[in-house]
């Protein structure tokens, strides 16, 4: 099935081929964000424990260190998001979650793009629990937060299928990759009867239209013939 | 052609352009002209290929393999890297001072806001004493009508080193909420402005009506002056991001917003070492009684000054 075309974000590549690639939603972006604000809670918890005990050790810690501190984690608390992006278009969150900041052309976002994207959170977040974002999200057509619309950002996921380790038979088309990778996506979750009555009809079509496939074929239950027919290493 | 064959036909591009981006990566400087030149071919070669699977197999694993690989490469040669210390010299030597130059007009109208509501602030203290509680607290009230202003304790508060960072990356703060407040229609820079006003004029209007006014003259006069500028600045650049928004300029408003946001943010984030300058003299030099007030307001005139003089250089008009 084709993608609905107002989730995607496109980019112009070499030989002026557009690129398209999946939007991320706004789920996950916030998965992403709340492991990234898990992050620095830790960063943070760390620095506490490691003041305090440095204060007990040390009677009279110097204010210098408590200035530090504070310095470092208003550094952390309006940077931590923009230096990352800047770098690579991804926080630690969005990387675990495959998901990708890029700016108009595909690249990452320049210094300035990934500030205005990340200094903006403090508007995004209006009145409260990012529903001015959400909204914006919600209303623009490429799932922009305010951030986003001003910095000229779209946020992209970058996750690719699992490869199942097909080894493709010659003579298949586009209908026919799709079964098989529709099957390979599914038939982990399947339970037994279904798995078998799915694995039936997939060689009962096989058999119609690529029974060369089939030839030599050992007797085994239905889901392990299909395996044995797409993942043989002969 | 069948799907097995083009398959064959891009696995060995596929697998050697993913090791070259593995071995860039993120990083264009990591690969000599070689492998460089062989990344662009190869991104051409997967490029084309990608556009006859998108055409014959779309929507399939090797589709979005190649659209996958296609991406980074493209991600890759796109960028246009700087050295950042480039960028943080050419930044401070040329393009927040022509940002601040283009964004003059705007930071004139913040000064009307806030200087404005400083004078709403001042009425409205002279007819309500008990106004300017809502922002000094009851303490502060209280000591006022002793005779004691609420800043003679700030320097017994903490360490001065502590008080100047918290004081500093409080002020930033401010200032980056005043610009990002811009992206609502300007509503909440003009906020951080009025509220600024108001709070300023109504400790204006409190310390002159309990006669204090000389003490606060006497603690501001070092920071104050560039400290309440530099909120207008910043909520100027709020005013600028607004005007991206709201400005019909004949073409399409996000791309306005887009000018608009990189101008202003340069004018933002401009002042942050100013205010971080200022952290230090109000922790250090503003709550020190030692310090003879003339001292302070030449500490204070001079730092205007200088803000004045380093924004305002021949050579950066706007054409």
């Amino acid at each position: 099935m084709a993608a609905d075309p107002r989730s995607l974000a496109d980019f112009r590549g070499a030989l002026d081929v557009t690129l398209d690639l999946p939007l991320a939603g706004v789920g996950c972006r916030a998965i992403a964000h709340l492991f990234d604000n898990l992050i620095l809670m830790v960063l943070a918890m760390v620095a506490v424990a490691a003041i305090s005990l440095a204060n007990v050790l040390v009677t009279d810690l110097p204010g210098w260190v408590w200035a530090a501190t504070a310095f470092a984690s208003f550094l952390a608390q309006w940077f931590w998001f923009a230096a990352w992006e800047a770098r690579t278009g991804q926080t630690p969150g969005k990387k675990l979650l495959g998901l990708r900041v890029v700016s108009r052309n595909g690249a990452a976002p320049d210094t300035l793009a990934a500030m205005i994207r990340n200094l903006l959170r403090v508007a995004d977040f209006l009145p409260g629990f990012y529903f001015a974002g959400l909204a914006s999200c919600l209303l623009s057509s490429r799932c922009q937060r305010l951030g986003d619309l001003a910095a000229g950002t779209v946020v992209v996921t970058e996750r690719v299928r699992t490869d199942h380790g097909i080894r493709w038979p010659d003579g298949f088309d586009a209908r026919d990759v799709a079964l098989v990778e529709a099957w390979y996506a599914r038939e982990a979750g399947l339970v037994d009867d279904q798995r078998t009555l799915l694995a039936a009809r997939m060689l009962s079509w096989l058999a119609q239209d690529h029974p060369q496939l089939l030839t030599g074929a050992p007797k085994l239950p239905e889901p392990e013939l299909v395996d044995w027919i797409f993942r043989r290493s002969d | 052609m069948d799907y097995a064959t083009l398959e064959r036909s891009c696995t060995a591009d596929l697998d050697e352009l993913d090791r070259l981006l593995e071995d860039a990566d993120d990083e264009l400087a990591r690969l000599d002209l070689a492998e460089l030149e062989r990344l662009a071919s190869l991104h051409r070669r997967v490029m084309g290929t990608f556009a006859y699977a998108r055409t014959h197999f779309a929507d399939t694993g090797l589709a979005e393999r190649l659209r996958a690989s296609a991406f980074r490469s493209h991600r890759l040669l796109a960028a246009r890297p700087v050295p950042w210390r480039e960028r943080v010299a050419t930044f401070f030597r040329r393009d927040f001072l022509l940002a601040f130059r283009e964004t003059l007009p705007s930071i004139q109208v913040a000064a009307l806001v806030f200087v404005g509501f400083t004078l709403v602030g001042f009425c409205i203290e002279l007819v309500h004493v008990e106004f300017v509680e809502v922002w000094v607290g009851p303490d502060a009230i209280s000591g006022l009508r002793h005779g004691e202003i609420w800043t003679d304790r700030v320097g017994s508060m903490a360490p001065a080193s502590v008080l100047s960072s918290t004081i500093a990356t409080n002020n930033i703060g401010v200032a980056f909420a005043a610009w990002a407040g811009g992206v609502l229609a300007g509503i909440g820079s003009l906020y951080i402005l009025a509220f600024n006003g108001m709070m300023f004029g109504g400790m204006l209007a409190a310390t002159h009506h309990y006669e204090l006014l000389d003490q606060l003259f006497a603690f501001i006069s070092a920071h104050g002056p560039l400290e309440l500028s530099l909120i207008v600045v910043a909520g100027g650049a709020g005013l600028e991001l607004a005007g991206g928004l709201l400005r019909d300029e004949g073409r399409p408003r996000a791309e306005a917003l887009q000018d608009a946001a990189r101008r202003s943010v340069r004018v933002a984030l401009g002042i942050a070492p100013w205010l971080l300058l200022l952290g230090f003299v109000e922790g250090f030099v503003s709550p020190d009684m030692a310090v003879p007030t003339v001292l302070k307001a030449l500490l204070g005139a001079l730092l205007w000054l200088g803000f004045v003089a380093y924004t305002m250089r021949p050579g950066m008009e706007v054409r």
